[in-house]
């Protein structure tokens, strides 16, 4: 090989490609494992227990083609994202007050125990009670169980703030917007996104739970029906999809946003072996 | 005065006005406890200033007030100085911000407009013996005699009139210290910056500064003063040091100062 005649720039972007395309196919691989133990299970139990990967899919173009999946998936697109949004807003206020404050903290400290503690289906129930025909059940259940993450995080990075760069910063005068864009926002940004990215999956789960439950629009209520009719493949297809749309969230927009957002927590593989001043 | 390369020699003389810098009766108190007693000390324009002490007598809180990071519990702390930069014993650079633009803070806190702001910072940056590339390195990749040098940069590039330099070299090794010391010696003499530089050890004040005051602990206070004497700053060798350092330990009030810190007194 004579990459050391290669231009740096070039040499980077091609070991980027090959990073990109390693993964891409390590995914793969690991995918064709699980459909071949899939496929194992359908032999040995049937299509009624478990049917094969291809008559999922089959069920799921089905589900496309009747204009079925489409508006499900929307809604409860909008159902676990809008239960998101809120839960992060909020979250993220209430946290870092709680980071920031003593007695906030110790006020809000013992609350977030007691909601992390109660079940998730719990909340499902009392949604449905309180918000029955609404339709709001799942947004409610999605922000009350998200809720506690968010704000463990943001209390976390509101608390760990360091007081040695705030005292460089004050020592240089910096203005109060320069304090936040470079000093707080990123560190808050480092404990918050990881909890963010907790949030964002519970939240999609959560959403189709209580649409199982409360028969409201979306993935759930298409998996409930798909339980009353005993369609196997169709449930298997309904799994399919909300497992897409959250993996294809999680790949396209959380992972690269991670990277854009925090270069700086580059692999240390890649922290220089020191030597030089 | 003082003769350092490329500084007027006379700058003190010919400007009458204010120090840079000056503690007048300043005490501080923290947890009940006096830190600093009535201590008043001057830091004329140009040269370094080294503040030296045992661990704990009060040098760190000294250059703290200067910075304006604390307030005299009594006292006045006057700063003329237009401009003042620090640097601490740690470098205290932003982990999420590159080199560039970790050097760049300060005039970043001035409103300099961002390519203004980061093609000064890699020019200083490169001057101070960083390579071109390690401008877009992130702190957790460089070595800390990197960091630093990053750190003084930062310090640097506001072209400060005052510059507080706060054990800037003790996380260092031997070797690198040295270094680090000559590129401040050099960079502080080139820019005639009046430097206030704090250190517990009397051979880096002798290295490194032209005036000496030796602070005493318990509350902490000025012992003695020592002025640049007859060794010039360019013959900063190491029996010049060693002069400069035995001559000061036999001054009454500096060996007291450092008997009474004994176990930290000396590295």
């Amino acid at each position: 090989m004579h990459l050391g005649r290669v231009p740096p720039r070039v040499a980077k972007a091609g070991r980027q490609t090959i990073a990109f395309l390693w993964r891409g196919w390590s995914v793969l691989v690991s995918l064709c494992l699980l459909a071949a133990v899939w496929q194992a299970g359908h032999e040995v139990y049937g299509t009624l227990v478990l049917p094969a990967p291809m008559e999922t899919l089959a069920a799921l173009a089905r589900l496309v083609e009747r204009g079925v999946a489409g508006p499900a998936a929307l809604a409860t697109a909008r159902d676990a994202l809008g239960g998101f949004a809120l839960a992060s807003l909020v979250g993220i206020l209430v946290g870092s007050v709680g980071g920031l404050s003593v007695t906030a903290g110790r006020l809000i400290e013992p609350l977030v125990r007691v909601f992390l503690g109660i079940p998730a289906i719990a909340w499902v129930v009392l949604a449905l009670i309180w918000f029955a025909g609404s339709g709001m059940a799942a947004v409610f259940t999605v922000v009350v169980t998200t809720l506690p993450v968010v704000v463990i995080g943001a209390m976390q990075g509101a608390r760990t703030l360091d007081a040695d760069l705030g005292d460089m910063a004050r020592a240089f005068r910096a203005p109060l917007r320069v304090r936040l864009v470079d000093l707080y926002l990123p560190h808050m940004l480092s404990y918050v996104f990881p909890a963010l990215a907790t949030a964002m999956g519970l939240s999609w789960k959560l959403a189709v739970m209580a649409q199982v439950l409360g028969g409201t629009a979306g993935i759930g209520e298409g998996l409930a029906l798909a339980r009353v009719n005993v369609d196997t493949a169709q449930a298997m297809a309904w799994i399919v999809l909300a497992l897409v749309m959250l993996l294809s969230l999680e790949g396209l927009v959380m992972d690269p946003l991670r990277r854009r957002l925090e270069p700086w927590r580059a692999p240390r593989s890649r922290r220089d072996a020191g030597g030089g001043p | 005065m003082t003769v350092m390369p490329g500084h007027r020699p006379t700058a003190a003389s010919d400007s009458p006005g204010a120090p840079p810098l000056a503690w007048r009766g300043v005490s501080f108190l923290a947890g009940g406890r006096a830190i600093l007693e009535d201590l008043t000390l001057e830091v004329p324009a140009g040269g370094v200033l080294a503040l030296v002490g045992p661990s704990g007598c009060g040098k760190t809180t000294l250059l703290n007030l200067a910075a304006g990071l604390l307030r005299p519990s009594a006292g006045q702390v006057a700063v003329t100085a237009r401009r003042v930069a620090s640097m601490f014993q740690d470098a205290r650079l932003l982990p999420w911000r590159r080199a560039r633009q970790n050097a760049a803070f300060g005039l970043r806190c001035l409103g300099v407009p961002r390519h203004a702001r980061l093609d000064a910072a890699q020019a200083l940056l490169e001057s101070l013996g960083l390579a071109a590339e390690d401008g877009d390195k992130f702190p957790h990749q460089l070595s800390g005699g990197m960091r630093q040098r990053v750190a003084l940069a930062r310090a640097l590039a506001i072209e400060p009139d005052l510059l507080l330099l706060d054990e800037p070299f003790s996380a260092l090794d031997a070797v690198l210290r040295r270094d680090l010391q000559d590129l401040v010696r050099a960079a502080v003499a080139e820019r005639a910056v009046t430097t206030v530089f704090v250190t517990h050890d009397l051979f880096e004040a002798a290295r490194v500064s032209d005036r000496i005051a030796v602070m005493a602990g318990g509350p902490g206070r000025v012992a003695h003063v020592a002025g640049p004497g007859a060794t010039t700053l360019q013959d900063h060798d190491d029996d010049a040091v060693m002069a400069r350092v035995r001559a000061l330990r036999a001054h009454p009030a500096v060996a007291a100062a450092f008997r009474a810190g004994r176990p930290e007194a000396r590295p």
